[in-house]
C-alpha cells in the first residue's frame, strides 16, 4: 500500500509528504531538531544567520536593531520547534517568522533610521577613485533610505524576491498574501523606487503608471 | 496590451513567450514604456549596490548566550503558584471522595469497654433503666382504673 494511500486511510494528514527530507533538506534538519537533535539547530543557524541577517538590516534599516531581530528570529525558531510541521519549504517558514517579527517591530515602535554619515577615511584615496567610492556610498545611502520609506509589505516582498531569491509563491506565504497580491506589492514597490531614486538615474521615469 | 499591464510584466520579469512578445510590442511603440523599461534596470543596477553582508563580529556569542539563557530559563512564579493551587485543589477533591481517612469512629473502644465494665458501670446503667420504669409505674398507680381503661378505648382504632 502506497504510503499516501494509507495515511489516507489512517485519517492523518499526508501534507508532509509534499515538503519532507526528501524535497527539502532544511525541513529535514528541523524535523530532526523537533525530535530532539540540538545539532540540527545549529546547522541551521549557520546555513541561515547571514540571510536572516541581511534580511532584518533591509526590513529594519538599523543594524544594531537587525542583528537583535535576527537573533529573535532564531530564538522563536528554537522554542516552536515542538510545533513546527513541513507544510511548506523551511526557507519560507523562517523568512514568514522574520517577516512577522519586523513588521510588528515596526508597528510598536516609530522607527527612525540613524542616518550613517560618510566615513571619511573612504576619502584618503586618490581622486578618481574617491569620486567613484564616494558616490557609489551615496547611491547606497539613497537606496537603503528609499527602501525604508516603503510601506513594510512592499519593501518585504521586494527584499524577499530580489535579495533572497524566493519564488512569487513562496514570497507571498512568507508575507502572508496572495501570489496576485505579492506581485502587486512588489510593482508598487519598484515603481515607488523607481520615482525616488530619479536623481540618481539617467534618463527620465516620469511615465510610471 | 495597456501601459499597466506592460509595465507590470516589465516590474515582474520574465514570463511565457506570448506575453513576452506582447510586452516587447508595445514598448517598442511606447515611449512612456520605453522609459519604465530602461529605469527599472536601472533600478536592478542600484539594487545590486546594496550587497549582503555578514554580521558583525560576536554575534554567534551573542546568540548562543541568549539561547543558553533560554534552555535554562527557571519556571516563572506564576507557574509555581498554579501547579500549587492545582496540587491543593487536587487534594481537597481527593478528600472529598474519601480517598484520604477523614471518618471519625464513634463506637466505643475495647479498651474503654473493658473500664466501664470494670467500674460497674453498666449495671448502674441498668438500674437506672429500671427506674424510669419505676417511675412510671408509680404513675400508672395512681391513676384510676376506671380511668385508664377508658383511656385504652379512646386509643384503640
Amino acid at each position: 500500500m502506497r504510503a499516501a494511500t494509507f495515511l489516507s486511510l489512517a485519517g492523518l494528514k499526508n501534507r508532509d509528504l509534499d515538503h519532507g527530507p526528501a524535497t527539502d533538506p532544511d525541513a529535514s534538519l528541523m524535523m530532526a531538531f523537533r525530535d530532539g537533535d540540538e545539532d540540527a539547530f545549529v546547522t541551521l543557524y549557520h546555513r541561515y544567520r547571514d540571510r536572516i541577517v541581511n534580511y532584518t538590516r533591509r526590513l529594519l534599516g538599523d543594524p544594531n536593531r537587525a542583528e537583535d531581530a535576527a537573533q529573535e528570529v532564531f530564538l522563536k525558531l528554537y522554542r516552536a520547534r515542538a510545533r513546527y510541521r513541513p507544510v511548506s519549504r523551511f526557507s519560507t517558514y523562517v523568512f514568514r517568522i522574520a517577516t512577522n517579527h519586523c513588521i510588528n517591530l515596526r508597528s510598536r515602535h516609530d522607527h527612525q533610521r540613524t542616518d550613517r554619515t560618510l566615513d571619511s577615511g573612504d576619502l584618503a584615496h586618490s581622486a578618481a577613485t574617491q569620486t567613484a567610492e564616494v558616490e557609489n556610498q551615496q547611491l547606497r545611502h539613497a537606496l537603503e533610505q528609499a527602501l525604508q520609506k516603503l510601506p513594510p509589505k512592499q519593501r518585504a516582498a521586494l527584499v524577499l524576491c530580489h535579495y533572497q531569491g524566493l519564488s512569487y509563491r513562496e514570497a507571498a506565504q512568507a508575507v502572508g498574501v496572495s501570489e496576485s497580491a505579492l506581485k502587486s506589492l512588489i510593482h508598487r514597490a519598484r515603481a515607488t523606487l523607481i520615482t525616488q531614486l530619479k536623481p540618481w538615474s539617467e534618463g527620465d521615469a516620469t511615465h510610471v503608471v | 496590451m495597456w501601459c499597466k499591464d506592460a509595465q507590470r510584466a516589465l516590474s515582474l520579469g520574465s514570463r511565457d513567450a506570448e506575453t513576452n512578445a506582447a510586452v516587447a510590442k508595445h514598448v517598442a511603440q511606447c515611449p512612456a514604456c520605453q522609459n519604465f523599461a530602461q529605469a527599472s534596470e536601472r533600478l536592478d543596477v542600484l539594487l545590486s549596490l546594496d550587497e549582503d553582508a555578514p554580521p558583525r563580529p560576536g554575534f554567534d556569542t551573542r546568540f548562543f548566550a541568549r539561547l543558553d539563557a533560554l534552555r535554562h530559563r527557571p519556571v516563572p512564579r506564576r507557574r509555581r503558584w498554579l501547579w500549587a493551587g492545582v496540587v491543593a485543589t487536587a487534594g481537597l477533591v481527593a478528600v472529598w471522595w474519601g480517598l484520604l481517612p477523614t471518618r471519625i469512629d464513634t463506637r466505643p473502644k475495647a479498651a474503654d469497654l473493658e473500664v466501664a465494665m470494670e467500674l460497674d458501670l453498666l449495671e448502674e446503667l441498668e438500674m437506672a433503666r429500671r427506674l424510669d420504669e419505676v417511675e412510671e409505674f408509680e404513675i400508672l398507680a395512681q391513676v384510676d382504673l376506671e380511668e385508664l381503661h377508658r383511656l385504652q378505648k379512646d386509643k384503640r382504632p
